[in-house]
């Protein structure tokens, strides 16, 4: 037998919380050997990171690696190692590759510098050879224009690039092992295609072993040979990518892979009939948008368009997804839409009524009809109030309950409505995890009985499993209720599962506009068709075809002074 | 012994003159506080809340304001409005004005931007109830700390008005103005000096302790 390049047996890891011990990781093994990428799947909670820093030692001071675990690192035991010793390591052996490149690069220090410090801290080099060095590694990672990156600051790059610093500084001393931590989660899904492209050819050129810690398995499934599933600390699921995709064989594994929404479904015979209706203009449209632009001042002279001049209308009981990458409008289109953002142009009719013209007390009586589910299940509750008192609020608001006994009982229905315990309604935000404070906040959405509600990304801070169970919630309620949904995302697999009609945003404009069959089916706005070929498809027996975009080959793609316009039948492209 | 802090050249026993003026010393704390607390946090708040000229205009009347020295402005609106506690309190009252008006504006600001302030817009809330329900007891901790470390300040400024003759009149038994009129019979009793100046120095000295372990406590950054 070879030897592996490092072997985890038995790890247990426990928090001292003062009084007592939390443990966290419990009888975790593992191994990779050399030139083998090893994917470590879970989903938040799950111990996947602990385990992993627990190889740097990089755990806080109340982390407590039980006297049993062994961790080998090529034949030697790192659990004994002293914090000198494992500094040596650390950067040198081991390099780590963190998740948010916005805040794991020090803002004040040029590029460089931070890519060279590493090499000077681990080899006795001079100025001259480590900055040789550097640029040859800059170079490895594909930064274009070596020599004039160097001399820049991490604000003058993108998120991707400074993505390919973060792994230049993990590189730089020719790790044999890199652990990359959720290295993409951060970032847009065509730069995460561009980023894992790289972590396979580096792995190509360098030979060294990647641990990838994820909680995406559309990532592992065409990064990894081998995978180890976690769940709750423990280890549920290791083997091949192959035989775990084809062949789960716990019961958490094959939750995990049902939750992924599958591109290929087809639609309900239900979906296709609404489409039909929609189509054939017997359906009422709810909400009509036209020639919508929000601007935003940046500085005296020039403005961000963040939203252009967009048309587009909704029908009853439909839900159209919006779905683009950060910075593409999507976000602010939602909140111009309700005025939560003035808009500087346009008109949107709802009902018939351009509610950009409402005064004042329209607009109050309008905030009945039209509701917000927010991103961010975290900071869109206010955390000193009670569940009662949050999801009553438009209650109190609109004089919607006679008496505060009305009140409750009506609060105690919507938690009903979207799946959660009566007697949450005394309990506060923090107190509840991610998925149930979406409930809460789609319960607050609901309370006012609205027609139409605009869900921005509602699910992109949520656990795979739980994202599936907020879907079959929404699209629940939208048949109970006759909602109409404007769901914004980011992520165009979710958005073809609960959507009839897709539109793509890019650059403040609908680039395409369509069914959602159709979309993927038959992408043909080459944005569409770029952001179509980035996703990481959840298959190893799928190898990714086209969706290789380096830095260099990507071109600007040109939409000004272009129209959307019909070029099939109900397929508008901008052209 | 029968006066436990001795007599004052009037004969008067020091001790239940500086317990009768505990209470005036209080009373020009806790106010003087209090009211510039309200109008700063309001005005904070307003500022932080709809920003754009509202905001500018806000906060450069509190930079004016903050411009003085704290007693030096004091002073002036005292000999304005005339000398007596009740001058004092407000005198002292406005000079604390910014300092809640930066800190609630600072605090708003933060706040404003996330997603539950949004949210109760989008449920049609008025702007008065986002202020008062949502915004409000979201800033309230480091106010509330603010309030007592200015305690010690309001103290400090209105007896040192009362020194100096623009504050209490004799005969009230306020610190300041004990402090000044012993400070005549310093060589020969000088305990009629001390003791009201050491009375200072305690209740100050008190409040700014509280305040910090108010901080500590209310803040769970500054833990461990």
């Amino acid at each position: 037998m070879t030897e592996k390049l490092l072997q985890v047996e038995n790890l247990k890891i426990s928090f001292d919380m003062g009084d007592s011990l939390s443990e966290v990781v419990s009888d975790v093994s593992f191994e990779i050997s050399h030139g083998e990428t090893l994917g470590i799947v879970g989903e938040s909670g799950s111990g996947k990171s602990v385990s992993a820093r627990s190889i740097m030692q990089l755990l806080g001071k109340n982390a407590v690696i039980d006297k049993k675990s062994s961790i080998r690192f090529i034949g030697e035991e790192i659990t004994e190692k002293t914090g000198k010793e494992m500094r040596k390591i650390r950067g040198k052996d081991i390099g780590m590759i963190f998740q948010d490149p916005m805040t794991s690069l020090n803002p004040t220090m040029k590029i460089g510098k931070q890519i060279s410090e590493s090499i000077k801290i681990h080899e006795d080099v001079s100025k001259k050879e480590a900055a040789e060095r550097t640029k040859e590694i800059m170079h490895l990672v594909g930064i274009p224009d070596v020599d004039e990156r160097f001399e820049q600051y991490p604000h003058e790059l993108s998120g991707g690039m400074r993505q390919r610093i973060v792994i230049a500084i993990a590189l730089a001393c020719h790790p044999k092992l890199l652990i990359a931590d959720e290295p993409t989660t951060a970032l847009d899904v065509t730069i995460q295609a561009q980023i894992l492209e790289l972590l396979k050819e580096i792995q190509e050129k360098t030979g060294t072993s990647i641990l990838l810690i994820t909680h995406d398995f559309g990532v592992v499934a065409n990064m990894c040979e081998n995978i180890v599933v976690m769940n709750q600390g423990q280890v549920v699921e290791s083997g091949s990518t192959k035989e775990i995709f084809s062949n789960p064989k716990e019961d958490y594994a094959k939750r995990l892979l049902a939750a992924i929404p599958n591109l290929h479904e087809q639609k309900t015979r239900a979906a296709k009939e609404k489409l039909i209706k929609i189509y054939s203009g017997t359906q009422e449209k709810v909400l009509e948008v036209s020639g919508l632009s929000k601007h935003f001042p940046l500085g005296r002279k020039s403005t961000l368009k963040a939203v252009d001049d967009i048309s587009f209308g909704i029908y009853r009981g439909e839900t159209l997804g919006l779905v683009g990458e950060s910075g593409s409008g999507k976000s602010t289109t939602g909140r111009a839409i309700l005025r939560l953002h003035e808009p500087t142009y346009g008109e949107t009719l709802f009902n018939g009524l351009d509610i950009n013209r409402f005064k004042k007390r329209q607009m109050k009586n309008l905030r009945k009809k039209v509701q917000f589910v927010f991103q961010d299940p975290y900071s869109s509750l206010n955390p000193r109030q009670k569940v009662e008192d949050i999801i009553g609020e438009a209650l109190y608001i609109h004089k919607l309950a006679k008496s505060k006994l009305k009140r409750k009982q009506r609060v105690e229905e919507l938690l009903d409505v979207v799946g959660l315990d009566r007697s949450f309604s005394q309990r506060f935000p923090h107190e509840f995890s991610g998925g149930q404070r979406q409930r809460i906040g789609i319960a607050r959405a609901l309370a006012v009985e609205p027609d139409f509600i605009v869900l921005d990304e509602p699910l992109s801070a949520l656990d795979a499993s739980v994202q599936a169970q907020i879907v079959e919630l929404l699209e629940d309620l939208q048949r109970k209720l006759n909602l109409t949904y404007l769901f914004i995302a980011h992520d165009l697999a979710t958005v073809k599962k609960i959507s009839d009609r897709v539109a793509v945003m890019y650059k403040g404009n609908i680039v395409e506009l369509t069914d959602s069959e159709e979309l993927f089916e038959n992408p043909i706005h080459s944005y569409t068709k770029k952001l179509l070929s980035a996703i990481p498809v959840p298959d190893p027996h799928y190898e990714a075809t086209g969706g290789h975009v380096s830095p260099d080959e990507e071109e600007e793609i040109t939409i000004e002074g272009q129209v959307l316009t019909e070029i099939r039948p109900n397929h508008w492209v901008l052209q | 012994m029968e006066h436990w802090f001795g007599t004052d050249h009037h004969g008067r026993d020091i001790f239940s003159r500086i317990i009768h003026g505990m209470s005036i010393t209080l009373r020009v704390g806790f106010s003087s506080v209090l009211m510039g607390m309200t109008i700063g946090v309001s005005l904070g708040i307003v500022a932080g809340y709809y920003g754009k000229w509202v905001d500018t205009i806000i906060m450069r009347l509190m930079d004016v304001l903050l411009a003085f020295p704290g007693i030096l402005l004091a002073l002036a609106i005292v000999s304005v409005l005339g000398g007596s506690i009740n001058n004092v309190i407000i005198s002292v009252g406005i000079f604390s004005i910014p300092v809640f008006a930066r800190i609630s504006r600072g605090s708003t600001l933060e706040i404003r931007e996330l997603e539950y302030i949004e949210a109760v817009k989008a449920l049609g809330a008025s702007d008065f109830r986002i202020i008062g329900k949502h915004i409000l007891p979201n800033i309230l901790a480091p106010i509330i700390v603010q309030a007592t470390l200015n305690i010690a300040t309001s103290v400090l400024t209105a007896s040192g008005l009362s020194f100096l003759g623009m504050g209490a009149q004799p005969p009230t038994p306020e610190w300041g103005a004990m402090l000044s009129d012993g400070r005549n019979y310093m060589w020969d009793a000088p305990h009629v000096a001390t003791i009201p100046g050491l009375a200072i120095v305690v209740v100050v000295l008190s409040f700014n302790i509280f305040g910090d372990g108010l901080r500590d406590a209310l803040d769970p950054k500054t833990k461990n």
